[in-house]
């Protein structure tokens, strides 16, 4: 049975400006703590769409179980300042996803990876509304 | 698991249809394990076929069933104009029994392709390789997809959304487009964006 991620953000619409702080927290269920070796949370960018596919990572955290982080399943949080750019965009040959991606590595298994999408400003709002 | 690209909509965006992220589909249930087995009896082979057809898409699909098999792989893919590229150092350094694969071998100059084919005779390593043209290969698979499987392709990309892309605009493609998968499932996606952004209520 597959890990349970549950990611939440500050701004319930998932929609932030350029350069807002964003805080994030995300949470592990339906594994045992002493099977994971290690979660890894990071905010990035990703693009799909008809050509290449391109990604950047603004903020990565890993965290390992330790003496520290005995239980890496508890509520964690943090915060980041959005970029300025790359915005967000929907358009038609290419779009850009921005994401919060927890990966958690299990002690044996393949790795599981939770996203949530979330927007960095209305650019695609405008391009529509400009054509 | 979540897959980590559920957010690409569009069914035929690159990081679906590229040829490592789907399976070569083909047109007979049998035809998999034929084409296994046959190319385990020759020892090597060549796939070919013309632009687009799912080479590629084939070799990766091979590639995981050998290895799955428990043989040592190694892939090679050549671009147009890579020329000068030497293949043959990677089977200089690959253990007897293992399998190269070639992707593009038409890419590569006659002697070239022939110090490649005598270096992997030599060391016994099993050559299997895509190509435009025919070469000289003690097994070979050719490439010649119908409109049906066009159909079925499409069919199975828009499994998980909304059928927006219907079997006669995929047939209707397929002549368009010469029988070029690759070309197809790009209009496809294009067909995809423009229906799916329409306002409900219209008709597609």
């Amino acid at each position: 049975m597959d890990p349970l991620v549950s990611i939440m953000l500050c701004d319930p619409h998932r929609l932030y400006q350029p350069g807002q702080r964003m805080r994030c927290g995300y949470q592990i269920d339906a594994i045992a703590a002493e099977a994971i070796q290690a979660v890894e949370a990071s905010v990035l960018w990703i693009t799909s769409g008809k050509g290449d596919e391109d990604m950047g990572v603004h903020e990565f955290h890993r965290r390992v179980s330790d003496d520290e982080n005995p239980d890496l399943r508890a509520l964690h949080e943090f915060e980041t300042a959005l970029p300025n750019s790359p915005l967000s965009f929907d358009g038609t040959i290419l779009k850009l996803h921005w994401l919060v991606r927890v990966k958690v590595f299990p002690e044996k298994g393949p790795t599981y990876t939770q996203d949530l999408s979330f927007q960095i400003g209305t650019l695609s709002a405008f391009v529509e509304e400009a054509s | 698991m979540i897959h980590p690209r559920r957010h690409a909509v569009n069914p035929f965006s690159t990081c679906w249809i590229r040829p490592d992220r789907c399976s070569y589909r083909f047109p007979s249930a049998g035809q998999p394990g034929q084409l296994m087995e046959s190319l385990l009896q020759a020892g090597g082979g060549q796939v070919i076929g013309p632009h687009g057809v799912g080479k590629s898409t084939l070799l990766f699909t091979l590639q995981a069933e050998l290895k799955k098999r428990g043989y040592q792989v190694a892939r090679i893919q050549l671009q147009a104009d890579q020329r000068h590229l030497t293949p043959r150092r990677e089977a200089k350094t690959m253990a007897a029994s293992s399998w190269l694969i070639v992707d593009g071998f038409e890419q590569l100059p006659v002697w070239r392709r022939w110090t490649l084919a005598w270096q992997c005779r030599r060391r016994r390593v099993h050559l299997l390789v895509s190509s435009h043209r025919c070469h000289r290969f003690p097994f070979t698979w050719r490439l010649a997809p119908g409109p049906e499987l066009a159909c079925t392709l499409v069919e199975e990309f828009q499994r998980e959304v909304e059928t927006i892309v219907t079997p006669e605009d995929v047939k209707q493609l397929f002549q368009e487009h010469q029988g070029n998968i690759r070309e197809l499932l790009f209009a496809c996606y294009d067909l995809f964006e423009i229906r799916s952004r329409r306002q409900p209520g219209q008709q597609h």
